[in-house]
C-alpha cells in the first residue's frame, strides 16, 4: 500500500499499536507499516512530540514505545470504532 | 504499573470485541460478494443459451408467434433489458472487489500471527483503513455510499424479479432441445436461490451503511485532537471522556 494514499489516523494509530506491547526501532516500523523513511521519521517525530510515544536508547540503539496517553488515544481509537461497528 | 496493565488487558478486550465484529462484517461481504458472482456467472451462462435457442430457432417465444416481427421486436428488448441488468452485476462486482480483497488480506494476515505478541491483532487497524478509503472514495465523488448501496439493492431487487417474469414466459414458449430446456431450469432455480441470498446479505448491509457512515468524521475527529496536544498537555483522551 503506497504511504501516501493512506489517512493520518490510520497511520498513527498503527505506530502506536506497533510500539505498544515492546519497544521498537524505526527501522523495524518502517519494515512494517511499509511506509517511505522520511514519511515514519515525521510520524515518530509528531507522535514524540505529543508525548504520545518515548524514544529509549538501548545499546546505541532507539527504540520507541507507547506511553500511557499514547495508550490512552489507542483506547479511545478503539472504543469510538466498536461503537460502529456493532452487528449480529 | 498495576493499573497501566489493568488498562492494556482493557484495551486487547476492546481489540478482541472488534477483531470479532470486524469478521462479522467481513463475513457478510464475503457471502454477498459470493452470491453476487455465482449470480452474475449463472446469469450470463443462462443468457448465451438463452441467445443459442432463439437463433438457432429451437425455443420460440409465444409473442413472436402471435405478432410475428413486432412480437421479435419486444422479445429483443426484453433480453437486451436482462442484458443490462446483468451488465450492472458486473459492475457491483468491480466496486466490491477492491474493498472485500484487501479487506480480506488485512484479516487474514492478523490471523496468521495471532499468537505472537508483537502483533496481536494488527489487522483491525489496515481493515478499517480499508473501509475508510472505500467510504471516502465515494465521497469525494460526490455521491453518498449509503445511496450507492440502497440503488444496489434496487436493482437487485428488480432483476430478480424481471428474471422471474422472463423465465415464466420461457415455460410458455415451444422448446424442441429438452436438455438445454433442462439446463435453462436448473440454472433458473440456482440463480433464484443466489439471488434470495444476495437480497438477504443486501438488506443487511444496507442496515449498517448509515452507521458505518457516522464513524469516519469521528475517526477524523480523533486525529484532529490529537493534533491539537501539546507535550504538556497531552490528556486530551482522559478516561472521563470516553463514551
Amino acid at each position: 500500500m503506497s504511504s501516501s494514499r493512506r489517512s493520518k489516523f490510520e497511520i498513527w494509530a498503527e505506530v502506536l499499536e506497533l510500539c505498544l506491547r515492546e519497544k521498537r526501532t524505526q527501522t523495524w516500523l518502517l519494515r512494517e507499516t511499509r511506509l517511505k523513511t522520511s514519511a515514519i521519521k515525521e510520524t515518530l517525530q509528531f507522535l514524540l512530540s505529543r508525548n504520545l510515544i518515548e524514544k529509549f536508547n538501548e545499546d546505541d540503539v532507539t527504540k520507541y514505545s507507547t506511553t500511557h496517553h499514547g495508550e490512552e488515544a489507542l483506547k479511545r481509537f478503539y472504543t469510538l470504532v466498536n461503537e460502529y461497528f456493532d452487528i449480529y | 504499573m498495576e493499573k497501566s496493565e489493568n488498562e492494556k488487558n482493557g484495551l486487547i478486550q476492546s481489540q478482541k470485541s472488534l477483531y470479532i465484529k470486524l469478521r462479522r462484517v467481513n463475513q457478510l461481504f464475503k457471502y454477498h460478494f459470493s452470491s453476487l458472482i455465482l449470480l452474475f456467472l449463472f446469469a450470463l451462462v443462462f443468457m448465451i443459451l438463452w441467445t443459442y435457442l432463439l437463433i438457432t430457432g429451437q425455443i420460440i417465444m409465444t409473442l413472436s408467434q402471435r405478432y410475428g416481427l413486432f412480437g421479435i421486436i419486444v422479445d429483443t428488448i426484453m433480453t437486451v433489458i436482462l442484458l443490462i441488468l446483468i451488465i450492472q452485476i458486473g459492475y457491483q462486482i468491480n466496486i466490491l472487489s477492491l474493498f472485500v480483497f484487501k479487506g480480506n488480506r488485512s484479516l487474514k494476515q492478523a490471523k496468521g500471527k495471532e499468537e505472537t505478541k508483537a502483533a496481536l491483532y494488527k489487522g483491525i487497524i489496515p481493515y478499517i483503513a480499508n473501509f475508510y478509503t472505500f467510504f471516502n472514495r465515494y465521497a469525494k465523488e460526490k455521491t453518498n455510499l449509503s445511496k450507492i448501496v440502497k440503488t444496489f439493492f434496487f436493482l437487485n431487487f428488480f432483476s430478480g424479479f424481471y428474471g422471474i417474469f422472463l423465465i415464466t414466459r420461457l415455460l410458455g414458449a415451444e422448446v424442441t432441445n429438452a436438455l438445454l430446456f433442462f439446463c435453462l431450469s436448473m440454472l433458473f432455480l440456482a440463480m433464484v436461490g443466489f439471488w434470495l441470498m444476495n437480497l438477504g446479505t443486501s438488506i443487511k448491509i444496507r442496515n449498517e451503511v448509515d452507521k458505518w457512515e457516522k464513524l469516519f468524521p469521528k475517526l477524523e475527529e480523533w486525529a484532529q485532537n490529537i493534533e491539537q496536544i501539546s507535550s504538556k498537555n497531552s490528556n486530551l483522551f482522559n478516561k472521563e471522556e470516553l463514551p
